[in-house]
């Protein structure tokens, strides 16, 4: 319907603002100091300053910070999965009362996001001692609902008769959840994966709430520790930082995109 | 001389390097039935969207009462379609599934409600005109798809195997409303199918499609007694025709065609045999004439197997490694037969050419 | 020992436990200690101090700044999140059609979403700075004076719609292109024969068959505007005087800066009823 030579210029024109920030960012980590402001803009720099990424590093602790993400992130997920297979799993298999109010009940938690919630959670944990704790940064993450939504949508699409013969040849309960519908569901899985890493290394605001420690504190309260610091003077310094911080994910994104749409498209378009 | 409602010329089609549809020729007169019959892949859904404007023409043109359709956007070229799938607007009602055309093409809501209102009559819908149509069962969504083709009142319907998605019960008795309401309404009607039942009780005349040529056009019933060749006499045959090889003998001034299950006599020697001396000889299992009574000097077969039909029976039989099907009368089969023979005179024969398939000649055996 | 046929009666149940027991500690059970938290005084430590009933509410809606916070907080959702459905509508659109570089397309556009909020902070306080920001230079190459995006009240709020537009855009892209690609082909055919011009079949056929996915997009951007935070936060900490201060923010300030836990509280409540109000708008305006 449209002509698509003028659908190409659309899209390429489109890609322009939303990409050409990146580069930006690129750039301006590389430039030493001198460069980093001149009357005309430099898009390239004259003498790259490899050692800005090292300057930034070690600036803060980003080495223990890489680690925090690291590790909640991994726990979270695997938590995740762990408890929305479960989840998941007795919403599609099973007959029992209460399942579709369950399900809803389950739900509803979509609309309500830490960002409502903080405060009452801030005082429970804090109640139990365990602000400054990975518990904290874990706890209330440690269930999803989109995930338990997601794989029940892909359990629930396995058919009956499968089930049946599984039985019959003795694999039923957790076994029939290990060794059949996690496996045939391996794409959901994936995908929501990824989606719920995305989200979780990339969380600046809960890590905010619970930590006030550099032991405990995750790569995107680093960076924002540096932002603090650096606006307004060693703008390279914190454009090389953005760029490790953000580099993984957009590693992951990239190597991953194909499970990354998957999430997209399984999420109930049909309405 | 009358226009044609649709004339395709030298049309053709190409994906890449394969050629969907190559130099197709083609006239249809104002107010015809013409069905387009072939297998999956031959072409013809690909006709019908060119006609539709859905998809472009590569080669040739297409005219409608003369006017070339080439640069006119489907939405102006008032030609109105029943898809497969009926395709209705899911989220309005059957009443404005009807109405959304005629009110584009700029008619009037006092207008566009009466004729809504004469084809819903007309079609026996008016009860469903509030439904949406995921209320209504396969065959009530078929009628409303019929419905918006019609209140259209176009220059032309085109189907799109609408047929093929009903149970085979209610297949029979929508086969013939389609056909009376054709002849009522007197619009010129494309219809595209693969099944032969169909093409052969609607059509006023009808074109056999195969792997983008067209093979054969004509009356039903020329078409089914004299196919053009043996693509045509095969896909027009139920279950499926027979073919053998077949030896001309010429033995004063006649001609015999020797094959593997008989001998068979045509009336009059056919010119158009030339000088052949093999054929591929083709027989409908309909119209072989076949005897349980075993008589002298003429082959039997072993019956293999015998599927009865009810009023028919077909008989599979064998010989030197030949299978042949029959269809019988039921109360013509004995009890437990084991060898059939058969009787050439009376057998509708269709002789081909072993070399390229053409017809080469029709004939009642002797 | 219970009974085998206790024992797998229960199993569901069993399963389902772990993941509603954390959802009734951290999703459920706040909202109620949100609204105890509302309507006490707050205390030493993590314990709450005596009823007050609705005072905090009272003192909050007396205050012109909680207006001023509540209406930029709607601004921001009604025009971050229509702005960002609309260009992505007409991106996907855009893609809906037999294109080559069709994954390539989706995967540079979607890379704002992946990227952190902390960097997309750093990099547009970079961008936007009034010196050597590069923003302005292409402003300026155009002929127009440079704007003071995050220094001036009337520019802030505006840029960080900007922000959360150019963020999420993408993602929205993905699903509308994902509910474009399912609607039924042959519908869209019948429209055309019917005489619907392309805009005529935009809005008469394509739009309310894309209900269900627009109404989806909605419900995840209204969640997703909460990111807006981390903008906040970082770039602008409210101002310049309050003119970013959105409803979060404010409830953020008023627990761990002014150590107002009561309002804080009510602040969330107000919040949320704000976000299932809108929702509720949405669906009955979608769901006709």
């Amino acid at each position: 319907m449209i002509r698509r030579s003028a659908s190409y210029a659309v899209l390429v024109a489109g890609l322009v603002p939303l990409l050409l920030p990146f580069y930006w960012m690129a750039v301006t980590s590389l430039k030493p100091k001198r460069e980093v402001f001149t009357a005309t803009p430099q898009w390239l720099p004259a003498h790259p300053a490899w050692d800005n990424y090292l300057l930034a590093w070690t600036a803060e602790p980003f080495a223990r910070f890489f680690f925090n993400s690291a590790v909640v992130t991994a726990l979270i997920v695997a938590l995740q999965l762990v408890l929305a297979s479960l989840a998941a799993f007795a919403l599609s298999r099973f007959e029992f009362r209460g399942r579709h109010i369950i399900f809803w009940i389950i739900v509803a938690a979509l609309i309500v996001p830490v960002q409502v919630t903080f405060i009452a959670n801030f005082m429970t944990l804090a109640h139990f001692g365990l602000l400054n704790t990975y518990a904290a940064l874990i706890a209330p993450y440690a269930a999803s609902a989109f995930g338990t939504f997601l794989l029940r949508q892909a359990f629930a699409g396995v058919p009956r008769q499968l089930e049946d013969a599984a039985r019959l040849d003795g694999c039923s309960g957790l076994a029939f959840l290990w060794h059949v519908l996690l496996p045939l569901s391996r794409p959901t899985v994936l995908a929501f994966a990824l989606v719920a890493i995305v989200a979780h290394w990339n969380d600046y605001f809960w890590p905010l709430i619970v930590t006030n420690n550099n032991a405990v504190r995750t790569l995107p309260i680093g960076l924002g520790m540096f932002i603090g610091q650096e606006v307004t003077t060693d703008w390279n310094l914190l454009m090389a930082a953005s760029i490790f911080v953000s580099a993984p994910m957009l590693l992951l994104f990239f190597f991953m995109q194909r499970y990354f749409v998957q999430s997209m498209l399984r999420t109930g378009i049909r309405g | 001389m009358t226009i044609p409602a649709l004339r395709f010329a030298g049309v053709g089609k190409s994906y890449g390097a394969t050629k969907i549809l190559d130099d197709l020729n083609l006239e249809i007169a104002e107010g015809e039935f013409f069905v387009l019959l072939g297998p999956s892949g031959c072409g013809k859904t690909t006709v019908l969207r060119m006609t539709a404007g859905l998809q472009p023409v590569d080669r040739g043109e297409i005219y409608l009462r003369d006017n070339p359709l080439s640069g006119v956007p489907p939405e102006r070229r008032n030609i109105a379609m029943v898809f497969q799938d009926y395709a209705l607007y899911p989220h309005m009602t059957v009443y404005h599934n009807m109405a959304f055309g005629l009110r584009r093409h700029g008619h009037g809501r006092a207008e566009a409600d009466a004729r809504i209102r004469k084809t819903a009559a007309l079609l026996g819908i008016q009860p469903l005109l509030e439904r949406q149509p995921h209320q209504l069962s396969g065959g009530q969504q078929q009628r409303v798809a019929l419905g918006r083709a019609i209140v259209r009142d176009p220059a032309l319907y085109l189907m799109d195997e609408p047929l093929s998605n009903l149970d085979a019960q209610v297949r029979a008795g929508v086969r013939t409303e389609i056909k009376e309401l054709q002849r009522r309404l007197g619009v010129t009607t494309l219809y595209v199918t693969h099944d032969q039942i169909e093409a052969l009780t609607l059509a006023d005349r009808m074109a056999v499609l195969n792997e983008g040529r067209i093979q054969q056009v004509g009356p039903p019933l020329d078409v089914y007694r004299a196919p053009a060749n043996e693509f045509v006499a095969s896909f027009l045959a139920t279950p499926k025709l027979n073919l053998f090889d077949g030896t001309i003998e010429r033995v004063d001034g006649a001609v015999l065609v020797r094959t593997a299950i008989g001998t068979f006599t045509p009336p009059n020697p056919p010119s158009a045999l030339g000088g052949r001396t093999a054929v591929r000889v083709g027989l409908r299992p309909e119209e072989i004439k076949v005897s349980f009574a075993l008589r002298e000097g003429e082959p039997s077969l072993a019956i293999r197997l015998l599927e009865p039909l009810g009023s028919q029976v077909l008989v599979i039989a064998e010989r030197d490694g030949a299978d042949v099907t029959i269809s019988v009368p039921a109360d013509a089969v004995p009890e437990k037969p084991e060898r059939l023979g058969v009787v050439p005179a009376g057998c509708v024969v269709h002789l081909f050419d072993r070399d390229d398939g053409v017809a080469v000649a029709h004939f009642r055996s002797a | 020992m219970m009974p085998p046929r206790v024992m797998a009666a229960a199993r569901p149940y069993l399963y389902l436990a772990p993941t509603l027991a954390v959802l009734a500690a951290f999703t459920y059970f706040p909202i109620a200690r949100l609204a105890e938290m509302s309507l006490r005084a707050p205390g030493v430590g993590t314990s709450l101090g005596p009823w007050i009933g609705l005072s905090a509410y009272a003192k909050l809606f007396a205050n012109p700044l909680f207006w001023r916070v509540l209406g930029q907080t709607i601004l921001f959702v009604f025009a971050s999140v229509p702005i960002a459905m609309a260009l992505a509508l007409g991106l996907a659109l855009l893609l809906d059609q037999p294109l080559r570089g069709l994954g390539f397309f989706r995967v540079l556009y979607y890379t704002p979403v992946v990227t952190p909020t902390v960097a997309v902070a750093a990099l547009a306080l970079w961008m936007f700075n009034a010196n050597g920001g590069i923003v302005d230079y292409f402003l300026r190459s155009l002929g127009i004076a440079p704007v003071p995006w995050l220094v001036e009240s009337t520019w802030a709020l505006p840029t960080l719609i900007l922000i959360a537009v150019w963020k999420n855009v993408g993602y929205y892209m993905i699903i509308y292109l994902a509910g474009l690609q399912s609607l039924p082909r042959a519908v869209l055919d019948a429209a055309r024969l019917d005489g619907a011009r392309p805009i005529v079949r935009f809005f008469a056929i394509t739009l309310p068959l894309l209900r269900p996915t627009t109404f989806f997009i909605a419900v995840v951007a209204l969640i997703g505007s909460f990111q807006v935070f981390d903008f906040v936060n970082l770039m602008t900490q409210g101002g310049p005087s309050n003119a970013t201060n959105v409803l979060v923010y404010f409830a953020y300030q008023n627990g761990f800066e002014y150590l107002q836990l009561g309002m804080a509280a009510a602040i969330s409540l107000i919040m949320f009823a704000l976000v299932l109000t809108i929702l509720g708008l949405v669906a009955g305006a979608l769901n006709r």
